[in-house]
C-alpha cells in the first residue's frame, strides 16, 4: 500500500520570550493510503501542532512532511477544532463550501452534496443554519463537508470533543458508517482512548510535551465494534498503561 | 408584548414633554420668535412640506454620495491595512486617534477646497463615515477565528476567494456596526457643511430661517432633519436584516 501521509524526524518550537518552547521532538511515522491512524496523548502535548503540520499550516523547523510525495498544503482536508461551520451558511451550503474552495460548483455538485446528506441522515438538515442545530448535528455536518471536499487525506482535530458522552458515542458510530462508504486516510487526533480504538486501524500514543511517539497499536478488530469488548478494553488499558508510563 | 409597552411609555413621555411645551409657551406668552409652540411648528411643517422636501433631497443627497465614498474608502483602507502588516500597525493609532479630530471643525476647509457645491458637504459625510467604518471593518477582519479560515487554508484556497468566501461575510456585521454610527453623524456633518456655506440644503435653510427670527421654519427644519436620520438608521438596519436574514 502506498504511504498517504509520511512524517520523517518532525522538529518544532515555538519561539516565547524565555526562549524557544520544544513542542515536537522528532515526530516520524506514516499512515498508508486507506488508512485510519488515531493519535492520542496528554492535552497540551502538541497533538493540533502536529496536525496542523501535517497540514502544511505549519513548518516544522526540522524535518520532512509528505503527502503523496508531496509537500501537504492543498492536498488535505484538515478539520479544525472547534465551532468550524460558517455560520450565514445552511448545512447544505457548508458542505458545498468544501468544493467551492477549489472554484464554481455546479449542478450536479450540488445533488452529490444532497445525496450526501440524505445517505447519512441529514437531509431533514440541509436547509437548516448552523445556530439551529445540535452540537452533535453540527459536528455531524462539519465533519461531512470534510469528507466532501476532493481531498484523499483528512485531519480531524477532536472534532468531538465538546459533546456528551452519549451523543459521543452516537456520532463515533455514525462516523465508523461514513468512513466505510467514503472511504479516505484519515488521521484523527484525540483525548478518548475509547473513541480511537472504535474507529481506528491503529493508535499512536504521543508522550507529553515535547511530543515523541511513544508507541503504536494496531487494532485488527471487525467493525462495528462493541466498546464492550473484551480486546477493545483489554487495548485500551494498555494504551493508558503506556501513556501513563510515557509520563515518567 | 414588551416591546408595544415600551414604545408606549416612549410615546407617552414625548407627549407629555410637547404638552408642558406648548403649556409653557401658551401660559408665559413667549413670543414665536423667541420659542414657537409645537402645535406652530406642525403646521409650519405642514405649510412648508414641499420646501423641507427640496431642501432634504440635496442633504440626503450629499449624505448618500459621502456615505458611498466613506464606505469604499474605509473598506479599501481597512483591506490594505489587514493584508499589509506594517501598513496596519502604523494606521492603526491613527485610525483610532482620528475620532478625537472634530470633523465640524474641519468643515469650513472642505469649502474652502472644494467650492460652494455639494462636494464639500458630501466630503464631510464621507469623513464622518470613513473612520468608524474602517476601524470596525478591520477589527472584523481580525476577529475572523483560525477555526473558520484554516480549513479553507489547507485545502490551499486563494486568498481573494477565502477573503470572499470567509472574511468579507464574517466581518460584515462589524462594518454595518460602524456605518450605524457614521450614517446618523454623516447627516450632521453634512448639514453643518451647509451651515458654513451653501445655497440648499436643510442647513442653508435652517441659517436662513434663524437669520429672518423664523425659528418655527428652523424648527420644522430640524424636525425634517431627524426624520431623515431616523429613516437613515431604519435603511442601514433594514440593509442588514435583508443581508443576515437567516444567520
Amino acid at each position: 500500500m502506498r504511504e498517504a501521509l509520511k512524517l520523517s524526524q518532525v522538529h518544532f518550537s515555538f519561539p516565547t520570550p524565555t526562549g524557544p518552547l520544544s513542542v515536537l521532538a522528532g515526530v516520524s511515522f506514516a499512515v498508508r493510503e486507506g488508512e485510519w491512524v488515531s493519535i492520542v496523548g496528554p492535552s497540551g502535548c502538541g497533538k493540533t501542532t502536529l496536525l496542523r503540520i501535517s497540514a502544511g499550516l505549519l513548518f516544522p523547523q526540522h524535518g520532512t512532511v509528505e503527502v503523496f510525495g508531496r509537500p501537504p498544503r492543498g492536498q488535505v482536508a484538515y478539520m479544525p477544532q472547534g465551532e468550524t461551520l460558517l455560520p450565514w451558511r445552511t448545512a447544505l451550503g457548508n458542505i458545498l463550501a468544501a468544493r467551492e474552495a477549489d472554484g464554481r460548483v455546479d449542478y450536479q455538485t450540488r445533488q452529490e452534496a444532497l445525496a450526501l446528506l440524505a445517505q447519512f441522515g441529514l437531509e431533514k438538515f440541509a436547509k437548516a443554519f448552523p445556530h439551529e442545530l445540535s452540537g452533535g448535528m453540527r459536528q455531524r455536518v462539519a465533519l461531512l463537508r470534510t469528507f466532501f471536499a476532493n481531498r484523499r487525506v483528512l485531519l480531524l482535530d477532536e472534532p468531538l470533543g465538546a459533546l456528551d458522552a452519549l451523543t459521543r458515542a452516537e456520532v463515533q458510530d455514525w462516523l465508523v458508517d461514513v468512513w466505510q462508504s467514503v472511504r479516505k486516510t484519515v488521521v484523527l487526533v484525540t483525548h478518548d482512548v475509547e473513541e480511537a480504538l472504535v474507529i481506528s486501524d491503529r493508535v499512536l500514543t504521543l508522550t507529553p510535551r515535547p511530543a515523541r511517539l511513544a508507541a503504536a497499536f494496531p487494532v485488527e478488530l471487525p467493525r462495528p465494534r462493541e466498546r464492550a469488548h473484551s480486546q477493545v478494553q483489554a487495548l485500551r488499558a494498555a494504551i493508558l498503561h503506556a501513556l501513563a508510563e510515557a509520563r515518567q | 408584548m414588551k416591546k408595544k409597552t415600551e414604545f408606549l411609555q416612549a410615546l407617552l413621555i414625548v407627549a407629555l414633554i410637547l404638552g408642558l411645551w406648548e403649556g409653557a409657551v401658551r401660559v408665559l406668552r413667549f413670543p414665536p420668535y423667541v420659542l414657537p409652540a409645537p402645535t406652530r411648528i406642525f403646521v409650519t411643517f405642514i405649510q412648508d412640506f414641499s420646501l423641507l422636501l427640496y431642501h432634504s433631497s440635496l442633504t440626503l443627497l450629499e449624505v448618500g454620495l459621502g456615505l458611498g465614498m466613506g464606505v469604499a474608502l474605509g473598506v479599501a483602507v481597512a483591506l490594505a491595512a489587514f493584508y499589509v502588516r506594517p501598513l496596519g500597525r502604523a494606521l492603526t493609532p491613527f485610525l483610532v486617534g482620528s475620532q478625537v479630530i472634530p470633523v465640524f471643525a474641519v468643515a469650513p476647509l472642505f469649502v474652502l477646497w472644494f467650492g460652494f457645491g455639494i462636494w464639500p458637504k458630501a466630503a464631510v459625510a464621507a469623513m464622518i463615515v470613513f473612520f468608524p467604518v474602517a476601524v470596525n471593518f478591520l477589527d472584523g477582519l481580525q476577529a475572523v477565528g483560525p477555526e473558520l479560515v484554516e480549513f479553507f487554508q489547507a485545502l490551499g484556497t486563494p486568498e481573494p476567494r477565502l477573503l470572499r468566501m470567509v472574511r468579507i461575510p464574517a466581518a460584515l456585521p462589524f462594518l454595518f456596526s460602524g456605518l450605524r454610527i457614521g450614517a446618523t453623524l454623516a447627516l450632521v456633518g453634512a448639514t453643518v457643511g451647509e451651515w458654513v456655506g451653501a445655497s440648499r440644503g436643510l442647513g442653508y435653510l435652517m441659517i436662513q430661517a434663524n437669520a429672518r427670527l423664523r425659528l418655527d421654519r428652523v424648527f420644522a427644519a430640524i424636525l425634517a432633519l431627524s426624520l431623515l436620520g431616523l429613516g437613515l438608521f431604519w435603511a442601514v438596519g433594514a440593509l442588514e436584516r435583508l443581508l443576515f436574514r437567516r444567520r
